[in-house]
């Protein structure tokens, strides 16, 4: 059953790229979070999130659903709730879900001339599944709409 | 000691189960050296015997603390260099009369605060900042084979603590000084830390050429001493965090992988009930000695 769902995540990743025809990166240096959205300028739009320079067992995935709260030339303002889990864990019989965040952050884009090219910085807290811990995230970025 | 003397049931999980051997107490300077010209050794001496008959490894913990010290030392009067003089004689007494048998020792231990900044212990107030350096230099001056370890708490959970640390070995090492490895001390629980902070501090200490000791493990499940009902849940979550941190272990290089100790063999050993007064299971067997979940999910991982 882990392994079904295992694939039927990285499935829905790939459908996702297909489904939209423009996506953004996103890189978090602090954090080595890469993360891959369908074009961040609509109302909604999904967000995949992938921690990076760690271990294989430490690769956790976040899904985040994503909604604009007030878009501007300058400056794009959404909010959005998403679900941390590690699909490696999966794999050894482990919970698949790490846990749930909610999300709040501001897109800067500072170049009008080259407004896919934006700054975000998100306030996320992150709540374990069991809802008795977890911790207050900040990410700074960069990101790109291809 | 007293529970592999008065305990079968201790001896024999003691002596079928684990592989290497680190002392609670008996090898603190309030057990070993209770006077200033006198060190009892008999308990040390027992364990030590105990190690070679069943083929353990023997850590010691700890050289230099600044708790359970013995009213001689706390009231000590004299100079720096007599302090120095004292101190010296401390470390490299236990280190040579050990010499051969302890594989390894938690030279220092806990020595910087959660802020980062260096604790402001009766050594440091006495002996000054570079006792630290001392420590280990008069430790590998008297066993030259020894592994020789810096150990605390919060490495994963407090990053700050964690650079603080890691700056400060590394200055050690650049001026020579032998250290070989971190002893993370693992007094966690199922809620915290997160497995991505323990990812990220294994990370961060092999990256930096340190042999990581996983010391001191007990997962509490009761972590904030609330009223407490044992459920299985509860069970399953602490088999479930020591499983997710021992693959990470497993990741980082072997030649950093030092051990997994744990600190306690049942939960009715565990130092956290007296010590919180609390009920609590932190440990891999029960009270009555039977393997609990987390025993039977680390044996799968390992």
């Amino acid at each position: 059953m882990k392994k079904i769902l295992v694939i039927f995540m990285f499935t829905l990743v790939f459908l996702t790229g297909k489904i939209y025809s423009q996506i953004a990166l996103s890189y978090y240096p602090f954090q080595s979070v890469l993360s891959v959205s369908s074009n961040t300028d609509k109302l909604l739009w999904p967000d995949l999130r992938i921690e990076t320079n760690t271990f294989f067992s430490n690769i956790n995935l976040e899904f985040n659903a994503m909604v604009n709260l007030k878009r501007t030339d300058w400056v794009n303002y959404y909010s959005g709730l998403g679900i941390n889990i590690n699909p490696f864990y999966g794999l050894e019989d482990l919970p698949f879900t790490n846990g749930y965040v909610l999300c709040a952050g501001v897109r800067v884009k500072p170049v009008q001339k080259h407004k896919n090219l934006q700054v975000v910085f998100e306030l996320s807290p992150y709540f374990n599944k069991y809802f008795d811990g977890g911790m207050v995230r900040t990410l700074l970025g960069i990101s790109y709409n291809l | 000691m007293n529970e592999l003397n008065n305990d079968s049931h201790y001896y024999e999980i003691a002596v079928s189960q684990f592989n290497s051997v680190t002392p609670g107490n008996i090898f603190k300077p309030y057990y070993l050296h209770p006077a200033e010209s006198y060190f009892d050794w008999f308990e040390a001496d027992r364990l030590v015997e105990f190690c070679q008959n069943n083929n353990k490894r023997l850590h010691g913990h700890t050289l230099i603390w600044h708790n359970q010290l013995p009213d001689w030392i706390m009231n000590f009067q004299g100079s720096q260099s007599e302090w120095e003089l004292m101190f010296k004689e401390h470390i490299q007494t236990i280190c040579l009369h050990f010499k051969g048998k302890v594989k390894s020792w938690d030279v220092v231990n806990e020595a910087i605060n959660d802020n980062g900044t260096l604790r402001n212990t009766i050594w440091k107030q006495k002996i000054g900042n570079s006792y630290i350096e001392k420590a280990f230099r008069y430790a590998h001056e008297a066993d030259p084979d020894a592994f020789l370890f810096y150990n605390d708490y919060d490495i994963a959970l407090n990053e700050t603590k964690r650079k603080a640390i890691l700056s400060l070995l590394n200055n050690l090492r650049q001026r020579g000084v032998t250290v070989h490895g971190i002893g993370m001390q693992m007094h966690i629980s199922v809620v915290h830390p997160e497995n991505h902070q323990i990812a990220a501090a294994l990370k961060e200490l092999s990256e930096n050429d340190f042999k990581i000791h996983l010391s001191e493990v007990d997962i509490s499940l009761n972590p904030l001493s609330r009223e407490f009902e044992l459920t299985e849940e509860l069970l399953e979550r602490q088999a479930n965090k020591l499983a997710a941190i021992t693959l990470l272990y497993k990741e980082i290089p072997s030649r950093y992988q030092y051990g997994i100790t744990f600190w306690g063999v049942s939960d009715r050993n565990s130092w956290i009930r007296e010590h919180f007064n609390r009920d609590d299971y932190p440990l891999l067997f029960d009270d009555n000695y039977n393997p609990k979940p987390v025993y039977c999910k680390f044996k799968e991982t390992l």
